[in-house]
């Protein structure tokens, strides 16, 4: 009877699901609906334009046409062409003058023009000389957009599900974790560009991706070079999925003749720091081997990525006992989630640390240490610790175990005297170089010099305190947890400032809810840790901003450039654990009840895919 | 036969990493180095097109067995043509590398195969031929002894991004060695079985 009645729900859901897609897909189609065609237009004025067979050529740099259109709507122009090099080209209607730029890897257009125009004429500005052209048409067909019918019902479904079996979800945080970030991390992987240039430094991480440990040559699709290159967002090409569909194919088709190639790394520093890639790595390798065309390996790469991400989530809440909500609200934050779903080693190194702040906790809350958790948590810290050696004093929490947990205190402390010998070979990975100036800045920055900075820090160490004060009277809200914190999107930024807000202030206080609905014992978490915890935090605060002053600064400079939130997300919960109420009286757990926990994560992560989808950028 | 047990591996293990660190201390393996100019000003030459000439002239002040120019090409991909690079050492003995321009990537230093001698000038000609595009080469304000910039015969009061590497001993593979028997350590001590 029980199972009938969950079936006949599903159904209902399914239905209406089902019917709100389908409204969803005749509303974005209501300009076309009664038009449904795709028309050649005929062109009725020329200049600089010569025939060549069935094709136009450009002679000159004012070259340009003009094209009669049979209905006063134009949705979409398309075009055929042939071109050596890039070419910047506008569309002309009634004065209205729009830009658009065309590559040679495609070599078709087709743009959203979306206007209305009585005087039934289409001017193309070529701007180029040697341009053939050919199949000038308007297309104003209906188009079903399969991204958008995906986000929609699924998050239709989705939220159905989540009402539906809110108790059991509510009693499992973890497995609603799992629900929630598959569902919705899948569809983004999907739904985004399958190249870079979309996220911080992907293009950066997609080779390092590929070239794993290798230093001198290493086995890379024969597309890695063209993806990188080519700066498809800055430059404003593949702006319709038509035209990422075009350079997907010509990808895959590039793949399919040219195979896996050698490539130059000619880079022959200690590889310890890209063990993080493997996952990544392994996507490429499983293509590799499987022969797999260049988008779905990109696929299969960040997808693996993206379920490292989630298991270490996963466990973070799992093993979490009175922080389960918090951990839950963080590890689902629309940037945690795009990030994971993109080339960033961030995710991983976020997961990892929340997993490490998730263990130290528990193992404060229990009263026998258990060995697992511990092991567990120096691995963790370890694995963020390699690429950015500015999270290692995050080992430092070990030293605040009490010595009872221990079997016995000749244990505890050779154990965390092995912890202090770990964390200052971690830190030697980042502090010998910086002292024996072997370490260059990163050009991106400007005049940046490691070695020049560390001097004027020496030399003007009240100067440098009083730039990081103003820095962080400045900037520290933001960086902690500022708008970015929740809902960033990097260059894919969904530009409605008004969802990002809303998304960036219901997430907040659901954390702030369940941070302070929490209530610890002051036997577990005492002042004087609370103080340790906000040393920790606050040291690595600094090792973050003086790694960015020294590295991607100006010398002398009187602020700081670099400093991003993502930086400080991984020390979230640490810094969360500073707030947190603690009380001298046994509190009894309370059961989640708030159904809202789990539908405004939720609905956050599937509207900022909407809102990909919406922008055009997605496909 | 006594069965051995997971502690004893590790004591194994454990010695085994302390012979090999050993061996790295003693007969470290060579790696390549790489060593960049400081950066002022970070800029970029101009278009450099088939048949420009840039000319750097200057003096190693190492024994190198590699250097580097900090090239970009505007983010396009080169699918034809080549970058011919002459270099005249101070014996006048010039040695002219072919480099195909699909191999160079943007903003990315391309390492060519020739080894530099410390105090001696190098005369670097780069040119281009038979590329449909342009590319572009990195200037650095902060000049070094003698550095010398043409481009297309005129004086540029800036000098070409280079990096350098040369061989040196490579002794990072103690650090790996000490973190894995700092690791292995705390398990042993986490294993200890207690007395009681």
């Amino acid at each position: 009877m029980k199972e009938k009645k969950h079936i006949k729900y599903l159904l209902i859901a399914l239905v209406i699901s089902i019917s709100i897609t389908v409204l969803c897909e005749v509303f974005f189609n209501r300009k076309v609906l009664t038009k449904n065609e795709f028309y050649q237009a005929d062109i009725i004025e020329t200049n600089d334009i010569k025939k060549d067979g069935s094709w136009y050529e450009t002679t000159s740099d004012e070259a340009y046409v003009i094209v009669k259109l049979k209905d006063t709507y134009i949705n979409k122009l398309y075009y055929k062409y042939k071109t050596e090099n890039d070419f910047n080209w506008e569309s002309e209607i009634e004065e209205e003058i729009i830009g658009h730029n065309a590559t040679p890897l495609i070599n078709k257009v087709t743009r959203k023009i979306d206007r209305t125009t009585d005087s039934l004429e289409l001017k193309i500005n070529f701007n180029k000389k040697n341009v053939k052209f050919k199949d000038i048409s308007i297309d104003n067909q209906i188009y079903i957009n399969w991204s958008r019918v995906v986000v929609v019902f699924a998050t239709l479904m989705g939220l159905a599900i989540i009402i539906r079996y809110r108790k059991y979800f509510l009693e499992h945080l973890d497995k609603a974790f799992l629900f929630i970030a598959l569902l919705s991390g899948i569809i983004m992987i999907n739904i985004t560009p399958k190249t870079v240039y979309y996220s911080w430094d992907d293009q950066i991480h997609f080779r390092r991706a590929n070239t794993f440990l290798s230093s001198e040559t290493a086995t890379v699709p024969s597309t890695m070079t063209t993806v990188i290159n080519k700066n498809t967002r800055q430059s404003g090409y593949f702006q319709t999925q038509e035209e990422q569909q075009a350079y997907y194919d010509t990808l895959n088709k590039m793949q399919k003749e040219d195979g896996w190639e050698e490539y130059d790394v000619n880079n022959y520093s200690a590889k310890y720091n890209n063990i993080v890639y493997l996952p990544f790595q392994i996507g490429f390798r499983i293509s590799e081997i499987l022969n797999l065309n260049c988008t779905t390996s990109v696929v299969l790469a960040k997808l693996l990525n993206f379920i490292c991400y989630t298991l270490l989530m996963f466990f973070a809440i799992k093993v979490s006992t009175k922080l389960k909500r918090v951990v839950f609200v963080i590890s689902l934050f629309a940037s945690n989630i795009f990030l994971a779903s993109q080339f960033s080693y961030d995710p991983t190194i976020i997961g990892s640390m929340i997993l490490a702040t998730s263990l130290f906790f528990r193992m404060l809350e229990d009263k026998k240490l258990n060995k697992k958790y511990l092991f567990t948590f120096v691995a963790c810290v370890i694995w963020a610790s390699l690429p950015k050696a500015i999270y290692s004093p995050m080992l430092l929490l070990l030293l605040f175990i009490p010595n009872k947990k221990f079997d016995n205190k000749k244990q505890a402390i050779l154990f965390k005297s092995i912890t202090i010998i770990i964390l200052l070979l971690l830190l030697s990975t980042f502090v010998l170089p910086a002292l024996s100036g072997s370490l260059s800045g990163d050009p991106r920055g400007g005049d940046t010099s490691v070695n020049g900075q560390l001097k004027f820090i020496l030399s003007n160490p009240i100067n440098y305190a009083k730039i990081v004060i103003k820095y962080l009277l400045n900037s520290g809200p933001e960086l902690v947890l500022g708008e970015w914190t929740i809902i960033c999107l990097a260059y894919m930024n969904i530009n409605v400032e008004m969802i990002n807000s809303l998304i960036y202030i219901v997430n907040l206080i659901l954390l702030m809810y369940c941070l302070f609905k929490e209530n610890i014992s002051k036997d577990i978490i005492n002042n004087k840790l609370k103080t340790v915890f906000a040393i920790i935090y606050g040291g690595i605060m600094l090792l973050i901003i003086t790694a960015l002053y020294l590295s991607f600064t100006p010398v002398g400079s009187n602020s700081i450039e670099g400093v991003q939130v993502r930086y400080f997300i991984p020390m979230l919960l640490l810094g969360l654990l500073i707030l947190i109420p603690t009380s001298k009286k046994i509190i009894k757990e309370e059961k989640n009840t708030n159904t809202w926990i789990l539908i405004i994560p939720f609905i956050s992560i599937m509207l900022t895919n909407f809102f990909i989808v919406y922008n055009g950028i997605g496909i | 036969m006594k069965k051995i047990n997971h502690r004893q591996i590790v004591y194994i293990l454990l010695i085994v990493i302390c012979i090999y660190t050993v061996f790295s201390l003693l007969f470290p393996k060579q790696s390549y180095v790489s060593k960049t100019n400081e950066i002022k000003s970070l800029d970029i030459l101009g278009e450099v097109e088939n048949n420009d000439v840039i000319e750097q002239t200057f003096i190693s002040d190492d024994d190198y067995l590699k250097f580097g120019i900090y090239l970009a090409t505007y983010t396009e991909i080169l699918r034809e043509g080549n970058l011919i690079i002459k270099i005249t050492d101070e014996d006048n003995k010039t040695e002219e590398i072919k480099v195909m321009l699909s191999r160079i990537n943007n903003d990315s230093y391309y390492y060519i195969d020739y080894k530099l001698e410390k105090n001696k000038k190098y005369d670097i000609a780069i040119t281009m031929e038979n590329s449909t595009k342009p590319i572009t080469l990195y200037t650095t304000k902060q000049q070094t002894k003698d550095a010398e910039l043409k481009y297309n015969g005129e004086p540029q009061d800036s000098m070409l991004v280079l990096s350098f590497m040369y061989e040196e001993d490579y002794y990072f593979n103690i650090w790996y060695c000490l973190m894995a028997s700092a690791l292995i350590l705390a398990y042993l001590v986490m294993t200890k079985p207690s007395k009681e």
